[in-house]
C-alpha cells in the first residue's frame, strides 16, 4: 500500500526519481568505458581471453581422452564416433563462443597494438594509413563521450529545476496542491526546464568549443576514412571522389574563362555585363 | 519484502494515462494520408543548370490597372526549399501578394549535387541572381525592378544590392541576417571554433541532413520531443481537425527536405559572412568586388521576427545603419523565423505590409 499525501504530489516526486534513475543507468555504459581504458582493464581482459582458451583446450582435451578410453575398453563402437563428434562439436562451440565473447575487447586491444608500432615493410603506407583512422576515431569517440557527460548534465539539472518550479507553484497556492495538475503538464514543465537549462550551456564558450571540437574531430575521421576508401577504390581501377574534384575544378575553371571572353564580347558590342 | 515508493502507483496510473493518450494519438496519425504542397499557379519561365525562375499566374481579382506595375523578385535562401512562400491556400505569402496586385517572381535554387561543389558565392551573387534580374527586367521591360531577399538570401539580395544599385526600385529584407556577431546569435557561436575549411574539403557539399540536425539541436527538448507529443494529444482532442494534421504534415515536409549546401558556396557563407562578419563590416568581396553597402540607396523595408531563435532581431536591426537608403523602413513582426510566413497573423499582416509599402513607391 502506498503512502499519499493530501496534495498528492507523490506521483510528481516519484517521476522526477525515476527519470533520475534511468539517467544513472545511463551513465554506465561510458563508467565502464572509463574503466577499461585504465591500466587494470586492460589486463583483466587478456586474463579472461585466456581463461576461455584455456577451458575450451581442456574440453577439446577431454574429448580426446574419452574417445581413446571407449575405444581401449571395447564399448559399443557404433555409438562411439557419434558421441565424440557431440562432445568435439560441443568443445568447439564453447571455444568460439567465448572467443566471440571476448572478441570485442580483443579487437580494442589489437587496435591498440597496431596503433603504437611503427609502420614499415611492404605494408608501410597501408598500416599507416589505418593507424591514422584509429587515432581518429579514437579522438573522436572521446570527444562524444564528453559531450554526453555535458548533456547528461543537462538533464540532471533540468530536473533540479523542475523541482524547485513545483516547490514555487506548490508554495504560491499555500502548499495545498500538488503543482501539476496532470502529467503533460509535468511533461511540459520538464521541456521548459530542460530548454532553460540548455540555454545556457548552449551559450557558453567551453560548450561551443567543445562541440566545434567534436565536429572537427568528425571530419578528421572521415577524411582518414576517405584515404582508406580510395587507395582500395584505385587499387580496382575505380575513380574516386578526389579525381571528381580534380575534373569538377577543371570545368569550372574552363567556365570561368568562357565567362570571360564572352563579357568581353559583350563589351566589345556595348552590351552591359552582369 | 520490497518498499513500495510513495507515489508509485499514482504515478504508474497518470503515466499509463499519457502512454493510453499518445497511443490513441499514434493509432490516428497512422491514418494519415499525403499532403500536397503549394496553391498557386505558376509557371517556370528561365532556368539556367538547377536553378528555375517562377513566375506566378496574376490574380484575376485584381485588375490590371490596379496592380503594382514593377515586378517582386523573391531571392529565397539556399538552405530549404523556397515553397515555404506558398505552402498551402491559406498560409501563402506568395497568394497574399498576388490577391493585392503584386506580380510575383521566384527563384528556386534546385538540389546541388557532387558536381556543384566548387559552386561560390560569385555563382550565385554575380551570375545566377542578375540573370534571373535581368530576364525579369526584360519580361517586364522596366530597367529596374523590386527584389525580396528572405534570410540568407536577403544577405545575397544585399550583396547583389550594393553592387547594383541601378537595377533595382525597391529592396526588401525578411529575417535577414546582417550583423552575425550579437550576443543573441547561437549559430554564430557554435561556428567560430569549426574548421570549416576542413569540413568542406572532407563532405564536399555540405549535406542538408546534417544541417537540419544542427537547427533541430537549437531547441533539442522542443523540436525532438514537444512538438510530436503535442501532436499526439492534439489528435485525442475531437475538436483538432485534419486541416491541423495536414498543416502540421506539411510542415514536417518542408523542415526536413532540405537540399545540400553547395560545398565552396557554404564555406565562404560560413566564413565570411558567419564567422569574419564581413558583410556588416564592409569587408566582403564576391568575384574581386568589394561589398559595400552604402551604395544601396533604394527604399529598403527591413521585415524581422521578434521572437527569431535562428535569425534573432538583433542581427537584423543594424541594416538601417550601414546602408545610405533614401527611405529605410522597418516591419517587427511578433512571432517566429517560421511563423513570419505561416501563422495567421502573419497572413494578415505580412502581404498587405508588402504590397502597401511597394505600390507606395511604384513606378507611376
Amino acid at each position: 500500500m502506498t503512502e499519499s499525501k493530501n496534495d498528492g504530489s507523490d506521483w510528481i516526486q516519484a517521476w522526477i526519481e525515476q527519470q533520475r534513475e534511468q539517467l544513472r543507468r545511463a551513465g554506465m555504459p561510458g563508467a565502464d568505458a572509463a574503466g577499461a581504458a585504465g591500466g587494470t582493464g586492460d589486463s583483466d581482459q587478456y586474463r579472461d581471453l585466456g581463461m576461455r582458451w584455456l577451458e575450451a583446450g581442456q574440453a577439446y582435451l577431454q574429448g580426446w581422452q574419452q574417445f581413446v578410453q571407449r575405444s581401449a575398453s571395447g564399448s559399443a563402437a557404433a555409438e562411439i564416433p557419434l558421441k565424440f563428434g557431440e562432445e568435439m562439436l560441443n568443445a568447439w562451440q564453447g571455444t568460439w563462443a567465448g572467443a566471440a565473447a571476448a572478441g570485442e575487447g580483443a579487437t580494442r586491444q589489437f587496435a591498440d597494438l597496431i596503433s603504437r608500432l611503427p609502420a614499415m615493410g611492404l605494408a608501410r603506407e597501408q598500416t599507416e594509413a589505418w593507424r591514422e583512422l584509429l587515432a581518429a576515431q579514437s579522438e573522436y569517440q572521446h570527444l562524444e563521450q564528453e559531450l554526453r557527460t555535458v548533456w547528461a548534465k543537462v538533464q540532471t539539472d533540468a530536473l533540479a529545476l523542475l523541482e524547485t518550479a513545483i516547490r514555487e507553484r506548490r508554495e504560491q497556492h499555500g502548499g495545498a496542491a500538488p503543482g501539476v495538475e496532470d502529467y503533460r503538464e509535468l511533461y511540459n514543465l520538464w521541456v521548459e526546464c530542460g530548454e532553460k537549462v540548455f540555454a545556457q550551456v548552449a551559450h557558453s564558450e567551453s560548450y561551443c568549443k567543445l562541440q566545434a571540437q567534436l565536429g572537427n574531430a568528425a571530419i578528421r575521421l572521415k577524411v582518414r576514412q576517405q584515404g582508406v576508401l580510395e587507395r582500395a577504390l584505385k587499387h580496382f581501377d575505380l575513380p574516386t571522389r578526389s579525381e571528381l574534384n580534380t575534373v569538377h575544378k577543371q570545368i569550372r575553371e574552363l567556365r570561368e574563362r568562357i565567362a570571360t571572353l564572352e563579357a568581353q564580347l559583350a563589351a566589345g558590342r556595348g552590351e552591359e555585363t552582369p | 519484502m520490497s518498499e513500495v515508493t510513495p507515489g508509485s502507483a499514482e504515478l504508474a496510473a497518470v503515466t499509463n494515462d499519457f502512454m493510453r493518450r499518445m497511443s490513441q494519438g499514434l493509432a490516428a496519425l497512422a491514418n494519415a494520408g499525403d499532403v500536397t504542397i503549394g496553391s498557386c499557379a505558376k509557371d517556370a519561365v528561365f532556368t539556367e543548370e538547377k536553378v528555375t525562375l517562377y513566375r506566378y499566374r496574376p490574380s484575376e481579382v485584381m485588375a490590371p490597372e490596379n496592380r503594382v506595375r514593377t515586378p517582386l523578385l523573391i531571392c529565397y535562401a539556399l538552405v530549404n526549399r523556397p515553397y515555404m512562400m506558398d505552402l498551402q491556400a491559406d498560409r501563402s505569402l506568395i497568394r497574399g501578394l498576388l490577391q493585392r496586385g503584386v506580380d510575383v517572381y521566384l527563384i528556386d535554387w534546385g538540389y546541388p549535387d557532387g558536381a556543384d561543389r566548387y559552386l561560390a558565392l560569385e555563382d550565385y551573387v554575380l551570375r545566377y541572381l542578375p540573370h534571373c534580374v535581368d530576364f525579369v527586367r526584360r519580361a517586364s521591360g522596366l530597367d529596374r525592378i523590386n527584389l525580396l531577399g528572405v534570410c540568407q538570401g536577403g544577405s545575397m539580395s544585399l550583396c547583389y544590392a550594393a553592387l547594383h544599385p541601378q537595377r533595382l526600385r525597391n529592396l526588401i529584407t525578411m529575417v535577414t541576417p546582417v550583423d552575425f556577431h550579437t550576443p543573441e546569435n547561437l549559430l554564430t557561436k557554435w561556428a567560430k571554433h569549426v574548421d570549416v575549411d576542413a569540413l568542406v574539403a572532407a563532405s564536399g557539399n555540405v549535406s542538408g541532413d546534417a544541417l537540419n540536425a544542427l537547427f533541430v539541436s537549437l531547441m533539442p527538448f522542443r523540436l525532438n520531443s514537444q512538438k510530436y507529443v503535442d501532436l499526439l494529444h492534439q489528435l485525442n482532442d475531437p475538436k483538432t481537425s485534419g486541416a491541423a494534421l495536414e498543416n502540421f504534415l506539411r510542415m514536417e515536409k518542408w523542415i526536413f527536405d532540405s537540399p545540400d549546401q553547395a560545398g565552396e558556396m557554404f564555406r565562404q557563407f560560413l566564413t565570411l559572412f558567419v564567422q569574419q562578419n564581413r558583410l556588416k563590416h564592409g569587408t566582403l568581396e564576391v568575384g574581386g568586388r568589394r561589398v559595400d553597402l552604402q551604395q544601396i540607396t533604394m527604399p529598403l523595408l527591413n521585415i524581422y521576427a521578434l521572437q527569431d531563435h535562428l535569425v534573432p532581431p538583433s542581427s537584423s536591426k543594424p541594416l538601417g545603419e550601414l546602408t545610405a537608403s533614401c527611405d529605410y523602413s522597418t516591419h517587427e513582426f511578433q512571432g517566429g523565423h517560421i511563423g513570419i510566413y505561416v501563422s495567421g497573423t502573419a497572413q494578415r499582416q505580412i502581404p498587405d505590409r508588402i504590397a502597401g509599402w511597394l505600390r507606395e513607391r511604384d513606378v507611376k
